[in-house]
């Protein structure tokens, strides 16, 4: 699967990488976030359910989750 | 009516007498059943808005819908409070010199000091076995970290919460006395900022005194407006949110056990806290003629977003009203959203964390005292501001 971030629509509110901190993280001093290791991840149930997690939190709806 | 609901938006004044924690959210509750967006006759006429939906795509439209002036009726401020109030492309510019001291890696780094704080907070009352929750942390806490951030020395913080409290709540009743406040608060600063350019330290105000924009140094006018928004949006704001926070654990025992029994929650509910008890509660200006969300605005129309009042919306959230510790989706706008999205939410959002665990940790069984009676603070920045609590008393941990 492919965790995509609008870096246009994200404005560093943190949500992402503050609730699943092991699949997002800050890329700058405001804050704004980042797929740790690329957004290329493993298709394992708990990974999509958390990226899907951090989506949902978005208050900017910048993350999109793709699976097959 | 006599529990002082609000019936219709033409009657809603934030700052009327007779609003209490019983009435404000059933206030809001009922305008956004009528209307998300509705007209009120206060001063001078001013939109409010109540629906999330709408306060959503005014705050995505910074060009159209201006933060200046953020407050209704205004504060005694000679300058715009900066950055919060200035709009593109300047915002970007302003906000930019101030971004490291508020990023997420420093917020970080801000953990264990604020866990000191804390716990220092909690050893001067934990063997009474009762006290004031807002006056001995909610009020101190955010004050002292302010000072940290700000490098303030914390022997001035009964100045700053006074400045701070006569600006934020007095501006609206006695502008003489707030416009007294931001004139101390002015010269307190400007002495301030010349001691830091003959003596950097490396702390925020010594950031601002040698800051430069487009090779220029900042203004007596740029560092006041900065001044006078990083000193009173770091203390009230999260006063009241935290002071919200704790009367809601100290009615709610059940919640609070859950969270003292899973500690790994309290990330999680902290958003949920903010979103139920949104303190700050932000203006707009139409700066020009405009259709949005159905609504004609003018060009130089006030508008009150009520981000509190977005926040309990049920298109957006489901059983807006409950507490829900795991809520998922919680997309809430209690930080603002879009370019003014709050400076200072990620140590905010620390700050709320830490305080937690360790009240959590050491005081699990503390309950609204008998007979304690609610105090709300309203106006632009919201929240509880009076929590007596009993607990069984613990030992000190500190020397």
């Amino acid at each position: 699967m492919k965790v995509l971030i609008d870096g246009g629509r994200c404005q560093g509110h943190g949500r992402c990488w503050s609730l699943e901190k092991q699949l997002f993280e800050p890329r700058d001093d405001e804050g704004h976030s980042a797929v740790v290791g690329g957004e290329v991840l493993p298709d394992d149930p708990d990974v999509i359910a958390a990226a899907r997690r951090a989506a949902d939190a978005c208050p900017e709806r910048a993350i999109t989750v793709i699976t097959d | 009516m006599a529990d002082n609901v609000v019936q219709k938006y033409s009657e809603y004044d934030h700052h009327a007498p007779d609003i209490t924690l019983e009435n404000v959210h059933r206030s809001w509750d009922n305008l956004r059943a009528q209307c998300p967006i509705g007209r009120s006759d206060a001063y001078g006429g001013m939109w409010v808005v109540t629906g999330y939906a709408e306060a959503h795509e005014i705050f995505h439209d910074p060009e159209t819908f201006s933060s200046t002036p953020l407050i209704i009726p205004p504060f005694p401020q000679a300058m715009k409070m900066i950055p919060v109030e200035t709009d593109p492309p300047d915002h970007f510019k302003y906000r930019t010199l101030v971004a490291t001291p508020f990023s997420p890696r420093h917020a970080e780094k801000m953990v264990e000091p604020l866990r000191a704080i804390v716990n220092k907070l909690i050893d001067d009352f934990i063997e009474t076995g009762e006290c004031d929750v807002y006056e001995t942390v909610a009020t101190p806490y955010p004050t002292l970290m302010g000072t940290i951030m700000l490098g303030l020395p914390d022997s001035d913080a009964k100045l700053f919460e006074d400045w701070t409290h006569k600006i934020i709540h007095m501006s609206a009743t006695d502008f003489e006395v707030a416009g007294e406040a931001v004139i101390e608060l002015y010269s307190y600063f400007y002495a301030l900022l010349e001691d830091r350019r003959a003596n950097p330290c490396g702390d925020m105000m010594s950031l601002l005194a040698e800051a430069e924009l487009d090779g220029e140094k900042l203004t007596d006018e740029e560092l006041m407006g900065f001044c006078l928004l990083l000193l009173i949006a770091s203390i009230d704001t999260s006063q009241k949110a935290i002071g919200s926070m704790l009367w809601q654990l100290g009615t709610h025992p059940e919640l609070r056990d859950r969270l003292a029994g899973d500690p790994k929650l309290i990330p999680s509910a902290v958003e949920e806290f903010l979103r139920l008890w949104a303190p700050v509660q932000p203006a707009r200006r139409a700066t020009k003629d405009t259709q949005v969300c159905g609504v004609d605005f003018k060009e130089g129309d006030q508008i009150l977003v009520l981000l509190g009042a977005a926040n309990r919306d049920e298109r957006e959230f489901p059983g807006a009203a409950d507490n829900v510790p795991d809520r998922t989706p919680n997309r809430h706008l209690t930080f603002g959203t879009h370019i003014h999205r709050c400076l200072g939410s990620h140590i905010a959002r620390l700050e709320m964390q830490v305080l937690l665990e360790e009240l959590l940790r050491r005081i699990p069984d503390f309950e609204l005292a008998d007979g304690a009676e609610v105090e709300w603070s309203k106006g632009q920045v919201q929240g509880v501001v009076k929590v007596p609590i009993r607990f069984t008393p613990g030992p000190r941990e500190g020397a």
